[in-house]
C-alpha cells in the first residue's frame, strides 16, 4: 500500500510541475450507449492523442489554450469539436454510426491505421459482429473456435477443448470474462464454446506483448467483455439453431443512469434425440448458459457494474453414467474518477468451476466430485500525466481453491468407500506499473513491470519423499502437517515487459515486444485433447511455477488508404519448468500426484503473416503460420526433445465475406495445415495372444494434412416476413436466417491414426484413422432481433 | 470405477458419431526399430506346470507368428533359495514343473544364448481370495442382434466375493468360456482394492461378455502385485483404449525384467506370480 501512496505522491508532483489542463469524458455509441473501446481522440494543434481506455474514458492534459479536437471511430461519423480549455474540463461524446458506409460496405477496424500507429504486437482484436458473418459450425456462433482462425492460434483437433496459442498448451491460456476467470471455455467436450455471441462486446486476445497488468498465464490473454446493457432502449435478439436457442434482452432501468443485459441458451440433444431413438427418453445431454450485467452510473466520477456468467453440460444416460460440469463468475466493478487524469477501477471477482461423474444407480453406484474456486481482489489504475505518457499500475491478490477429486458410494447398494484427496490452498498476489510513452513523432515505447508471489499453504498433509525426490509411492518416508494458513511453498518475481514502435510513415512502422510470464497453477492432462475433467493443480512443495520468456518483432504496413493491412511477426518463446507426465500416470483421485509429474523445457518459435483488408463489399484476411513446438522432459523420450501435441509446421487460413447487397451476404473460410504430431509403433510383439505396438519416438510421426473450406450466406429479407409463419413482425424488427456448411466438400480429416489387432484376424494388425468429421456438416439459423 | 471414466471416451465418440465421425483403415509405411527379448510368464498356486515364453519383436505389419527365442538358460528362483533350472518343452516355451508356494517370492533369470542375461524383480504370490459364489442371470444388457443375439438368450455371469480389510490389494480376473480363455484387449480387467476395501462384493460382472445356455464360463480371481496390475492395466490402455481425444499418449510398456549388464536394455514383457482362486458355471442350468 505504501508503494501505491508514493506512486500517488509522485504522480501529483509530476502534474502540478506544469501548468496544464485537463480535457477528460466518455466516448458511447448513441444508439445504445455502450462505451466505445479504443476511439481515437486527436489534438490538431499538437498531431497528437489518445484513445479510449476499455470502459470508454480519455484523458488528455493540454496547456491552457483553444484545441480543435476530433474524436473518431471507425464506422461511425467523425466528430471535431473546438474546445477552449481554460481549466479542467469533462467532455462526454456520444458518437453516430456512419449508416451510410455501413449500408454499403463492412468496416472491420476500429480506426483507419491503428494497427500501425499503436504499441501492440501479438495482439489481435474481433470485433464480434464480424464473428458472427464467419461460417459457424452447426450455425452456432462460437467465439473459440473463431479465434482459431487467427494466425499463431490453433487446436489439437476438432472437438477439443480450448485452444492452443504459439505453441502453448491450453491451460496457458488466461481467458477473462469480465475480469474473471473462466477455467473451461467449453461445452460438449469442445465442439462448442461457453461464450454466447449476443452477450459479448468485445474481445482482444494477446498472443504477445502481454501488458503488465495482465498475469498468471504463460502463453495468451483472451479478455472478453459482455455488453453493458443499451441505456437508451430496450432492445432483444433472439435466435434459434440447430444446436441451440437463445434470447439477449437489454435496456434502460433508468435511462441513461442504469441499464441491464441478460442472455440465456440452452441446447437441446435431449430433446431431440428421443425423436430418433426412444431409447434416449429421460436422458439428459443439454448445455446452458446464463449472463448477465446491469451497470449503474452513480454520478459522473462513479459507476457500477455487476455481472455473472452460469453456464454448464449435463450429461446422463440411463442408469449406466451420469457427468456434469459448469463455471460460474461473477463480477462488481467501481470505476471511480479520483480526478480528470487519475481513473480507477476496483474489482471484486468469484469464479469456479466444478465437475463431476458418476453412476446414479446400482451396485455401482458412485459420485466424483472435483473443482476449483478462487476470489481475487483487483485495483487498477491510469493515469494520464500529459499527452506523452499513460500510466497504468495496480495490484491485485487471488485467493484459490483446489479440490481434486473426492469419490463416494451412492446409496445403501453400492460398494464404493469413500475416497477424497486431499485439498489445497493458495494466494497469489501481484502488483504491477507500467507506462506507455511516445517519444516523438515516429518512436513510442511501453515498459512496465509485474510482480508476482504465490504462496501454497496448509491446512494440509504433505508427503516427504526419500532424498526429496517424489519418484514413487514407495519413496515416501514420513509425512508433515502444515497448520492452517502454514505456507507450504513460497515463490515469486519479477516479469518484466517491454514493446516499442518505430513508425516510418503513417502506413508503415516495426515493432518488437519482449514479455516475462510466470504461471503457478497447472491443468493436469495426459490426453491428447483435455477432457472437462481434468484437475488443475498449484505449484507447491514439488512442483514448479512455469516461466516463458517471449520475444517477438514486427513489420506492419497498410496499402491503398487503410484498406489492407498486412503485418509479419517472427517469435520466439523459452519456456522452463513445463509439466509432462510418466507414462501411464495415474491423474485421477491420486493424493500423491506429484509422483505422477515430471518438468521440462520446452521452446517454440514461428512466423506470422497476414493481410487483412478491412473496408468494402469484401473483407477477410488470408493468414500464414510457420512454427514449432518442442519439448524436452527427463524421462520422456529418452530425454530428447518431441513435438508438442499442437506442434503445427504450416498453417494457411483464408477468411473471407462477401457483401453482395442489403439482402444477403456469404462467408466463406480455408483452413490449410500439416497435420498434428503422433506416435508410430516401430514393431510389435504379443503377450498373451495380445498383439501389443512397441513405441520408442514419442510424436515423431504425423498425421495426414488437415483442410477444410466453409460456406455460409446470411439472408436479411427486405419485405415484411412472418416471424415463425404466425405473425407479422413490427417495422423496427429485423430478421435474418443464417445458412452454414462446415466442411464443405466432406474431407475426413484424420484426428488420429490408431494401431491395433484385426476384429477378424488377430495375429493381422492395421492402422485406422479416425475422422471426428467424416462428411459435410450443415447448419441453420433464424435471428431475430426486436 | 475407472470404467465409468472410459465411458467418457465413448461419450465423446457418441457426440462424434451424431456429426459423422468414422474409422478408415489406411495403409502406412512404418519405420522398423531394433528387436527386444519379449518375456511371458505367470507362476500361480495351481497344481500345474508353468511356462515362461521367451520370442522377440517383428515389425508393427509383420502377420507372422512372433519368433521363438531357443537356447536360453532359464531359471526360477524364490527367496528361499530354491532355484530350478526350465526345460525348454517346445521352440521358446521354457517349463517350470511345480506349482508356486503361497507367501513365496519368484525371481526369473533368462541368460540367453549370446551370453546376455536378464533378471525380472521378485514377485510375491499371495494367498488367494475365494469367489464365494458364481451364478448367472439374464442381461439387462441390450443384445447385439446383428451378431445373432436374442434379448431371451442373453446372460451374465456374476461372481460374489469378499475384499479382505487392508488397501493395497491388486486383482485381475480371466474367464474362459467352453475352454477357451478369452484373451483380447477389451477382456483384460485388473483393479486395486482402494475404493471397495473391505467390502462385499456381490453381483460382480469381471467380464462384460454376454454368454448363451449351456456356456460352459470359468472365472479365475488372482491376487496380483501392483507392478503386475500396472502392467496389464497398462497393457490394455496401449491396445484397447488408443486413437481417442481422451485417451493417454502411446508409449512403451514398461516391463519388470532387465539386462543386469545394461539397464536400458529392458525386455518387453512381466513375469508375475498370482494367488488364484477359479469358479465355474454351466449358463442356464439350475
Amino acid at each position: 500500500m505504501r508503494f501505491i501512496t508514493l506512486l500517488f505522491v509522485l504522480f501529483t508532483a509530476v502534474a502540478m510541475g506544469q501548468s496544464k489542463y485537463t480535457l477528460s469524458g466518455y466516448l458511447r455509441d448513441t444508439e445504445n450507449g455502450e462505451g466505445l473501446i479504443g476511439a481515437t481522440v486527436y489534438v490538431d494543434e499538437i498531431a497528437s492523442g489518445t484513445t479510449t481506455n476499455v470502459y470508454g474514458f480519455y484523458s488528455i492534459s493540454l496547456p491552457e489554450g483553444t484545441y480543435t479536437i476530433t474524436f473518431n471511430y471507425l464506422g461511425f461519423e467523425a466528430l471535431t469539436e473546438t474546445i477552449e480549455l481554460k481549466s479542467d474540463r469533462t467532455f462526454d461524446m456520444e458518437m453516430i454510426p456512419d449508416r451510410e458506409l455501413l449500408q454499403t460496405v463492412e468496416v472491420t477496424a476500429e480506426k483507419a491505421n491503428e494497427n500501425v500507429s499503436n504499441l501492440e504486437i501479438g495482439v489481435e482484436r474481433m470485433d464480434v459482429k464480424m464473428v458472427k458473418d464467419i461460417p459457424q459450425f452447426m450455425g452456432e456462433v462460437d467465439i473459440i473456435r473463431s479465434i482459431q482462425l487467427l494466425p499463431g492460434v490453433s487446436t489439437v483437433g476438432e472437438g477439443a477443448t480450448g485452444f492452443n496459442v504459439r505453441g502453448g498448451n491450453i491451460d496457458q491460456n488466461l481467458i477473462l470474462l469480465d475480469e474473471a476467470t473462466v477455467f473451461n471455455s467449453s461445452h460438449l467436450f469442445g465442439f462448442f464454446s461457453v461464450f454466447n455471441a449476443d452477450a459479448v462486446k468485445d474481445l482482444t486476445l494477446y498472443k504477445g506483448g502481454v501488458p503488465a497488468k495482465y498475469g498468471g498465464r504463460l502463453s495468451s490473454v483472451l479478455d472478453v467483455r459482455q455488453k453493458e446493457g443499451n441505456s437508451k432502449n430496450f432492445e432483444g435478439n433472439a435466435g434459434i439453431g440447430l444446436v441451440s436457442s437463445r434470447l439477449m434482452l437489454e435496456g434502460p432501468i433508468i435511462k441513461d443512469k442504469m441499464s441491464f443485459m441478460v442472455a440465456g441458451r440452452r441446447s437441446y440433444g435431449d430433446l431431440l434425440l428421443p425423436l430418433f431413438n426412444p431409447d434416449f427418453r429421460g436422458d439428459q445431454l443439454f448445455f446452458y448458459d446464463v449472463n448477465a450485467k446491469v451497470n449503474y452510473k452513480i454520478d459522473d466520477k462513479n459507476r457500477l457494474f455487476l455481472s455473472g456468467y452460469f453456464g454448464a453440460d449435463r450429461f446422463k444416460f440411463g442408469d449406466d453414467f451420469q457427468s456434469y460440469w459448469g463455471n460460474n463468475t461473477a463480477t462488481l466493478r467501481w470505476n471511480h474518477l479520483f480526478n480528470p487524469r487519475l481513473f480507477s477501477n476496483f474489482s471484486a471477482v468469484y469464479s469456479d468451476y466444478t465437475y463431476s461423474l458418476g453412476v446414479p444407480t446400482g451396485v455401482n453406484a458412485f459420485e466424483w466430485e472435483a473443482g476449483i474456486q478462487n476470489t481475487a481482489l483487483k485495483a487498477d489504475f491510469s493515469f494520464f500525466p500529459n499527452v506523452n505518457n499513460t500510466i497504468e499500475f495496480g495490484a491485485q491478490g487471488i485467493l484459490y481453491d483446489f479440490a481434486p477429486g473426492r469419490a463416494a458410494g451412492l446409496g445403501d447398494e453400492s460398494i464404493f468407500n469413500v475416497v477424497e484427496v486431499q485439498g489445497e490452498n493458495a494466494v497469489e498476489i501481484a502488483a504491477y506499473i507500467g507506462n506507455k510513452q511516445t517519444i516523438n513523432d515516429r518512436l513510442s515505447i511501453e515498459y512496465g513491470v509485474r510482480y508476482s508471489r504465490f504462496l501454497n499453504l496448509g491446512n494440509r498433509d504433505v508427503f516427504l519423499y526419500d532424498q526429496g525426490n517424489p519418484t514413487s509411492d514407495e519413496a515416501i518416508i514420513d509425512t508433515v502437517n502444515y497448520g492452517s494458513g502454514e505456507v507450504i511453498a513460497d515463490f515469486g518475481g519479477f516479469e518484466p515487459r517491454f514493446a516499442i514502435n518505430y513508425t516510418f510513415s503513417e502506413r508503415s512502422s516495426i515493432k518488437a515486444g519482449y514479455n516475462r510470464m510466470r504461471q503457478y497453477i497447472h491443468l493436469v492432462s495426459n490426453t491428447t485433447a483435455a477432457t472437462p475433467l481434468d484437475i488443475w493443480t498449484p505449484a507447491g512443495k514439488y512442483v514448479d511455477p512455469s516461466i516463458a520468456d517471449q520475444v517477438s518483432v514486427g513489420y506492419f504496413r497498410n496499402f491503398d488508404d487503410n484498406m489492407y493491412q498486412a503485418s509479419v511477426e517472427v517469435y520466439y518463446k523459452d519456456y522452463q519448468n513445463l509439466l509432462d507426465y510418466k507414462d501411464n500416470a495415474q491423474l485421477l483421485l491420486n493424493d500423491n500426484l506429484e509422483t505422477e509429474l515430471l518438468q521440462g523445457q520446452g521452446r517454440a518459435y514461428g512466423l506470422e503473416f497476414q493481410v487483412e483488408k478491412v473496408k468494402g463489399r469484401m473483407t477477410g484476411w488470408i493468414s500464414y503460420t510457420l512454427s514449432r513446438s518442442e519439448l524436452q522432459v527427463d524421462g520422456i523420450n529418452r530425454n530428447d526433445w518431441y513435438a508438442s501435441n499442437y506442434d503445427k509446421t504450416h498453417d494457411i487460413t483464408v477468411v473471407a465475406q462477401y457483401k453482395l447487397n442489403e439482402k444477403w451476404k456469404f462467408g466463406g473460410n480455408f483452413a490449410f495445415m500439416t497435420g498434428r504430431p503422433i506416435t508410430y509403433p516401430d514393431s510389435r510383439y504379443v503377450y498373451e495372444g495380445i498383439v501389443v505396438p512397441n513405441y520408442t519416438n514419442r510424436n515423431g510421426a504425423r498425421t495426414p494434412t488437415y483442410h477444410r473450406l466453409d460456406f455460409s450466406a446470411t439472408l436479411v429479407p427486405k419485405q415484411k416476413d412472418k416471424v415463425f409463419f404466425f405473425f407479422n413482425r413490427p417495422d423496427t424488427w429485423e430478421s435474418s436466417w443464417t445458412f452454414s456448411v462446415y466442411n464443405a466438400y466432406g474431407r475426413r480429416n484424420p484426428y488420429s491414426i490408431f494401431f491395433r489387432q484385426n476384429e477378424d484376424n488377430p495375429t493381422q494388425t492395421e492402422a485406422v484413422r479416425l475422422s471426428i468429421f467424416g462428411s459435410v456438416i450443415p447448419g441453420i439459423t433464424y435471428n431475430l432481433k426486436f | 470405477m475407472k470404467r465409468s471414466f472410459l465411458k467418457f471416451s465413448f461419450l465423446f465418440l457418441a457426440a462424434g458419431f451424431l456429426l459423422g465421425s468414422c474409422q478408415d483403415v489406411v495403409e502406412l509405411d512404418l519405420p522398423e526399430g531394433e528387436e527386444f527379448l519379449v518375456v511371458e510368464g505367470w507362476i500361480t498356486n495351481e497344481n500345474r506346470p508353468h511356462n515362461v515364453i521367451l520370442t522377440t519383436t517383428a515389425a508393427y505389419f509383420d502377420e507372422a507368428d512372433p519368433a521363438p527365442v531357443t537356447g536360453a538358460n532359464v531359471f526360477i528362483r524364490d527367496d528361499e533359495g530354491m532355484e530350478t533350472l526350465l526345460q525348454e518343452t517346445g521352440p521358446g516355451i521354457y517349463t517350470y514343473p511345480d506349482s508356486g508356494i503361497v507367501g513365496r517370492s519368484y525371481q526369473l533369470e533368462i541368460v540367453l544364448d549370446n551370453g546376455k542375461r536378464y533378471l525380472s524383480t521378485y514377485e510375491e504370490l499371495y494367498e488367494p481370495v475365494p469367489i464365494l459364489d458364481i451364478f448367472w442371470q439374464l442381461s439387462e444388457d441390450e443384445p447385439d442382434e446383428d451378431n445373432g443375439e436374442s434379448p431371451d438368450d442373453i446372460y451374465d455371469v456374476l461372481i460374489f466375493t469378499i475384499e479382505p480389510v487392508g488397501v493395497g490389494d491388486n486383482y485381475r480376473w480371466r474367464s474362459i468360456l467352453n475352454g477357451e480363455e478369452q484373451r483380447e484387449p477389451f477382456d483384460l480387467f485388473v483393479t486395486e482394492d482402494e475404493f471397495v476395501d473391505g467390502n462385499p462384493i456381490p453381483d460382480f460382472n469381471v467380464t462384460d461378455d454376454l454368454y448363451s445356455q449351456f456356456d460352459t464360463v470359468t472365472i479365475i480371481q488372482e491376487r496380483i502385485s501392483r507392478e503386475a496390475r500396472e502392467f496389464i492395466q497398462l497393457l490394455q490402455t496401449q491396445t484397447a483404449f488408443v486413437g481417442g481425444p481422451f485417451d493417454p499418449p502411446p508409449s512403451p510398456i514398461k516391463g519388470n525384467i532387465v539386462n543386469v549388464n545394461d539397464p536400458d536394455d529392458l525386455a518387453l514383457g512381466f513375469f508375475g506370480a498370482s494367488g488364484r482362486d477359479r469358479a465355474t458355471i454351466v449358463v442356464g442350468i439350475e
